[in-house]
């Protein structure tokens, strides 16, 4: 069903021109423009522009497009074993495609105003080009050995860039953090390969949901899709590998907003989505997948219900949303899945954008510190991060409602009721931790509110255009987004009422209102009533509260894993076979080898009659060989 | 290899490896005996004008290992290489009227090269066979 | 007759003649590094324009086809390259530069003139013009004691090898009573058995075991380049290298079907990657330290001759571009290094990466490399002639083979270690590396990296021209 293109196709033409623009951005940034700081990021932002138009035209041109499109050439062949390179066009590759590309675009743009200034601006700026030649590269990769390949480009993009300011102690940790945690989950996500390539014989992606996965082995389906998942659940950080995406706040908060909510992690439910068809073969593994999801969206809720760092809570509002859209695909459903992945992406881009203006300008990343400041007084950015907060929450007409609602309907098709009361908790959380944010900051306890100070900070220094703009354009994209349900399901699955999975409960979506609305009122009633304390019914039991703010102790057990059985077990064992066995054995043998090298090498520098001897003894002894 | 039909019926010998080898070994063990039997068994007493070189009778005088001047060296290259051009050209001379005009412009063409070579040598001083100190 | 199939051979003709000519000339050691870069790159542009010709010349004894064009185009840009980096000949008297170039020439034309050749006799005599060549080469290096005796060595040596390999030509043309490459190759498979055609065969091979520094022929390699001109040993080491490997596949793709051939092969093959990369490990010199990696090379090319199957001769293609490439760069390196001309030991690339780091990362990528270590052409090159072995079974030798790849390891490391750990030494400026140099460093980068990324062009032109042989 697949229609193999030419490279003098017009989509493929442009498809890699789209992918290429930032790559040479990137090169040409750190090859000579580094000193120019405008050029860096006219360059980078002239590459994105390029990426964005090019994928506007390609889900333009596709738009009808009956099947999918693949265009593939040989890396390297040898023999038996042929390795392709190539560009798969599928809805689900165009839609991510575009949304990196917006996402991308705006917050280039808006990092003109965020970053001007910083000393490392053409770093950032190539770096930037970097992460999103390897994003876009990604999503269109036709087989799942170039998809692993740019997947750890990205992962080293996101390491470059979450470190970006080295020289604070704390990003530098945070960086190795990621890079180390989601490296895990890489593992695995291998070792799925590994078991993909043997079992189906093939990695090319449509090969893997269609034929090839029919012939194989079901237990080797679910092994190779149990690890694989292990590289969503490292990448998209889920339960158990979740506490490095708080930490990797530490990044610019562009950055924050680009891949730590809006694209890189959301590749690892992409990664699901693309692998749809084959991850279905295996019941098992879906239940599997429902479970790690459920349990991330729901521990992370409790996590932001604390939390109060801003970036920290929009942080675990992202595992939480994360956790949501595998339990849509994992429940059955493609589109909930993809739906809520797409205005996930543009609410919570814009939640981060907002939040950086507002520490931009009030230079603290601390909710009741902000509330101190007068941050109500950033008009523009509380506005946008008020929607964008209502949208998290899934309150009508806002994106976020119609795919939230999508999803629970797909939990209410399974058998077993726990999921749909699991995710209905889930949006009452939501709802209460998002709004706790926004009331604490919008309406300060008058007695802590600092008298007015003659600086700039305020309301004069707010967003400026660049920063502004973008917020604009994904205020309307997060108000608009929420009717395109229909003709997104049109164009993902073919079907239009793919947008209302499962059977149709009326009380479905009363309930989802009602429950983010119990949220909102209890956020307003513990935060937003002037008379509120301005403590949670959570801070009240101060077991719980330390129990979340610690994050279920998670990174602890990590910890004492780490030190009890790596440190002073496996390591203290392989430092000793390390020393006694492999280095006592190389030593001696090298020392024999370097001897005889000495030995060798004196022979051969002898006399020429002795070397003239030895050459025509050689050749006797070979005719005698070919005589006997 | 074939074996040697021997029309004598008194020694079938088939060669192979192994005789050679015995063969090479046997040489050099005789000739290691017969030299070193020569030499312990024989008469030595040396005196300085038995160590002496012969040089046909004459009284040897200063080193053996002097310099030989290196023009001699350069005639006798020289004198191969004309040499070996004679041969080529008397082979061609033979069947001068067969070769027709090709062979004739090839017997040109080699006689040319070796003028270009030939004219080389004289203006690199390769012709100057005076002493070093007496050139211009 | 096709003279168009001719003229990458009449260009280094009319470079040789010309340099005749200036030899006889003024003096003016300028005038003859233009002359000689417009030449070669002339060359490299003739050789790239009838790459694609076929034709059979001189009465069938001379055949032009993809391999042997492939090839001249390898060796008409190792030599170009080698041209490029005599800016500064200092190695050798002013006024002997256009003998320098004059023997360069017709070595390169010897070499283009061997890969072309289908016929024992002109095999032969092209072999013996570049050999010559080199040896007068080799000699002109000036202020280097006891050079007659590295050259004397190199000729006996030389000698030798003509001489074993006339003595099989003889053999050969004994048992297939022809000396025409293809009627041989319709006679050989019945007469291989026979112990005067095998024996002649391989005796036949010596003449490019000796070039290619194969044991037990190799005693020449390290006295020779640490003895000739910097400029001369990067010649040696890459141009005649390769017409070597092109003349070993030609011929074995001959006597194909020989198993004790192979076994032969196969001994001589590890006896020398493993003397070759043990005794570099001592060597203190770089350039005696590359003339022993060389000698493993070749035991590694010889893995890939030896499979005698389309994999193995194709590899021994590849792996034949990819040495050019590395060794050249390697070299380059050296030469620029060692400004004055002079040997240099390993020590002397001290804190090479703080005095120029584009020549510093060029010989890492090179050494690395040569190494085998991916993702550079050295590592496709091994790839490949490995696989082609296991193909064949030869599970034994890939792995001596490894091991021998871990041992080189060592002593690449050591020279890296000196170039990027070590500091440099109290007062030495940073080398003043030109434009050009940069260019052609980067270029070598870009290339040793590149296919290493992307072999499969380069791949499929080795393996279309090693179809050409069976």
């Amino acid at each position: 069903m697949t229609t193999t293109a030419t490279l003098s196709d017009p989509n493929v033409a442009t498809t890699l021109a789209a992918c290429a623009a930032p790559l040479l951005a990137f090169a040409a940034i750190f090859l000579g423009a580094r000193r120019f700081a405008r050029l860096s990021a006219g360059l980078s932002i002239g590459a994105v522009t390029v990426s964005l138009a090019g994928a506007v035209f390609l889900l333009a041109a596709n738009w009808h497009a009956e099947a999918p499109q693949v265009f593939s050439a040989s890396w390297l062949v040898s023999d038996a074993v042929r390795i392709p390179v190539g560009v798969l066009l599928d809805p689900i590759s165009l839609l991510m495609m575009t949304v990196v590309a917006v996402i991308c675009f705006l917050v280039q743009i808006y990092s003109l105003g965020y970053m001007a200034g910083d000393p490392g601006f053409s770093r950032y700026y190539g770096f930037m080009s970097l992460f999103a030649w390897a994003m876009l590269s990604l999503t269109l990769s036709s087989s799942l050995f170039q998809l692993y390949v740019f997947w750890e480009l990205v992962g080293l993009s996101s390491y470059l860039l979450i470190g970006f300011w080295y020289e604070k102690f704390s990003a530098s940790q945070a960086g190795k953090k990621a890079f180390v945690m989601t490296r895990a989950g890489d593992v695995a996500f291998m070792l799925g390969l590994f078991v993909l390539l043997v079992g189906a014989g093939t990695l090319d992606v449509t090969a893997v949901n269609g034929p090839a996965a029919a012939r194989m082995n079901p237990s080797l389906i679910t092994l190779s899709a149990l690890l694989i998942f292990g590289g969503i659940v490292g990448k998209s950080a889920q339960f158990p590998l979740l506490t490095w995406l708080p930490d990797a706040m530490e990044g610019p908060t562009p950055v924050s907003a680009l891949l730590h909510s809006a694209t890189m992690v959301a590749a690892g439910v992409f990664l699901f989505a693309r692998l749809f068809p084959f991850f279905r073969q295996s019941p098992a593994a879906m239940g599997v997948f429902l479970v790690i999801g459920t349990v991330s969206m729901l521990l992370s809720s409790t996590m932001a219900m604390v939390s109060r760092d801003i970036k920290q809570v929009w942080a675990y509002s992202t595992i939480s949303q994360l956790g949501f859209m595998i339990m849509g695909l994992a429940a059955g459903s493609f589109f909930a899945g993809v739906f809520h992945l797409t205005t996930h992406a543009g609410f919570k881009a814009l939640l981060f954008l907002c939040s950086g203006v507002v520490i931009h300008a009030l230079d603290t990343n601390d909710m009741f510190e902000i509330a101190r400041k007068k941050g109500r007084r950033l008009k523009l950015a509380m506005i946008c991060m008020t929607l964008a907060a209502a949208a998290l929450a899934g309150i009508p007409p806002l994106s976020g409602f119609f795919s939230k609602e999508s999803i629970l309907a797909a939990l209410a098709a399974l058998d077993n009721p726990i999921w749909l009361a699991a995710a209905l908790l889930g949006v009452l959380l939501t709802a209460y931790y998002a709004f706790r944010l926004i009331f604490i900051i919008l309406f300060p306890r008058p007695e802590l509110v600092q008298p007015e100070s003659g600086r700039g900070h305020g309301s004069g220094h707010g967003a400026g255009t660049a920063m502004g703009s973008a917020l604009v354009v994904l205020a309307a994209a997060t108000l608009a987004l929420g009717f395109a349900a229909a003709p997104l399901a049109r164009f993902l699955s073919g079907d239009p009422a793919a947008a209302h999975p499962g059977p149709h409960l009326p009380w479905l979506p009363y309930a989802g209102i009602g429950l983010a609305a119990g949220g909102l009122l209890l956020a307003w009633f513990e935060f937003g009533r002037p008379a509120a304390d301005q403590k949670g019914f959570v801070e009240r039991v101060p077991a719980l509260a330390a129990l979340f703010a610690n994050r279920w102790y998670i990174d602890v057990f990590y910890a004492r894993l780490i030190s009890r059985l790596v440190d002073r077990g496996l390591a203290w064992l392989c430092a000793k076979t390390d020393q006694r066995v492999i280095d006592a054995g190389l030593d001696a043998a090298s020392k024999h080898i370097i001897r005889s090298s000495g030995v060798l090498s004196a022979l051969q520098s002898g006399m020429i009659q002795h070397r003239l001897l030895v050459l025509f003894a050689v050749v006797v002894m070979l005719g005698l060989y070919f005589i006997a | 290899m074939q074996p040697i039909v021997d029309p004598f019926p008194l020694s079938p010998w088939i060669p192979g490896p192994f005789s050679l080898i015995a063969y090479a070994f046997a040489v050099a063990v005789i000739t290691a005996i017969l030299l070193f039997v020569s030499s312990w068994l024989g008469e030595k007493k040396p005196n300085p004008e038995k160590l002496r070189p012969y040089e046909s009778g004459v009284i040897p005088t200063g080193t053996a290992r002097l310099r030989f001047p290196v023009p001699f060296y350069l005639v006798a290259i020289f004198f191969l290489i004309f040499d070996v051009e004679g041969a080529f050209i008397f082979a061609w001379a033979v069947s001068a009227e067969s070769l027709g005009w090709t062979g004739f412009l090839e017997i040109t063409f080699f006689i040319f090269v070796l003028i270009v070579g030939l004219f080389y040598v004289w203006k690199k001083g390769g012709l100057d066979w005076r002493p070093q100190r007496t050139r211009k | 007759m096709n003279w168009m199939a001719f003229t990458p051979e009449l260009t280094y003709v009319a470079m040789a003649a010309v340099f005749l000519g200036l030899s006889m000339a003024r003096e003016d050691h300028r005038r003859d590094f233009h002359t000689a870069l417009v030449f070669s790159a002339v060359g490299v542009g003739v050789s790239l324009a009838s790459a694609g010709v076929t034709a059979d010349l001189f009465a069938e004894s001379y055949r032009v086809d993809l391999f042997s064009q492939v090839f001249k185009v390898l060796l008409a840009c190792g030599f170009f390259l080698v041209v490029v980096l005599c800016n500064e000949l200092s190695g050798v008297k002013r006024r002997l530069h256009p003998e320098f170039y004059l023997l360069l020439t017709t070595s390169t034309l010897a070499l283009m003139l061997l890969v072309s050749s289908v016929h024992l006799l002109t095999i032969y005599v092209s072999l013996e013009l570049s050999s010559y060549s080199l040896y007068v080469l080799v000699y002109l290096r000036k202020n280097r004691p006891r050079r007659e005796s590295t050259v004397v060595h190199y000729f006996l040596i030389g000698a030798s090898a003509s001489a074993v390999m006339v003595f099989g030509i003889a053999l050969l043309y004994g048992s297939t009573r022809t000396m025409y490459a293809v009627e041989m190759a319709r006679v050989l498979p019945s007469v291989i058995s026979q112990p005067a055609a095998a024996i002649g065969f391989v005796m036949t091979l010596a003449g490019f075991f000796f070039k290619l520094a194969v044991f037990p022929f190799h005693f020449w390699a390290p006295e020779v380049y640490e003895g000739a001109v910097n400029q001369l040993t990067t010649y040696i080491a890459t141009a005649s290298k390769a017409a070597a490997i092109a003349l070993l596949v030609r011929l074995t793709a001959l006597g194909d079907s020989s198993a004790a051939l192979a076994q032969v092969l196969v001994v001589l093959s590890i006896v020398t990657m493993t003397v070759g990369n043990v005794s570099a490990i001592v060597q203190k010199d770089l350039k005696r330290l590359l003339a022993y990696s060389s000698v493993a090379h070749a035991g590694y090319v010889l893995i890939g001759i030896l499979s005698m199957n389309p994999a193995g001769y194709a590899g021994a293609v590849f792996y034949s571009a990819a040495l050019v490439t590395l060794k050249f760069t390697c070299f380059m390196v050296l030469v620029k290094v060692a400004a004055d001309g002079a040997n240099i030991t390993v020590d002397e690339l001290a804190g090479l990466h703080k005095r120029s780091p584009i020549l510093a990362l060029a010989l890492m990528l090179s050494l690395f490399g040569l190494c085998g270590i991916p993702p550079t052409i050295g590592f496709i090159g091994k790839l490949l002639v490995f696989t082609a072995a296991v193909e064949k079974g030869y599970f034994t030798l890939v792995l001596i083979a490894m091991i021998n790849v871990v041992i080189s390891l060592y002593y690449y490391l050591l020279v890296l270690k000196a170039a990027y750990l070590t500091e440099p030494k109290a007062g030495l400026p940073p080398l003043p590396v030109s434009a050009g140099d940069r260019l052609l460093a980067g270029t070598l980068i870009v290339l040793i990296v590149g296919i290493g990324f992307y072999p499969d062009p380069v791949i499929q032109i080795a393996r279309s021209a090693a179809a050409v042989l069976l």
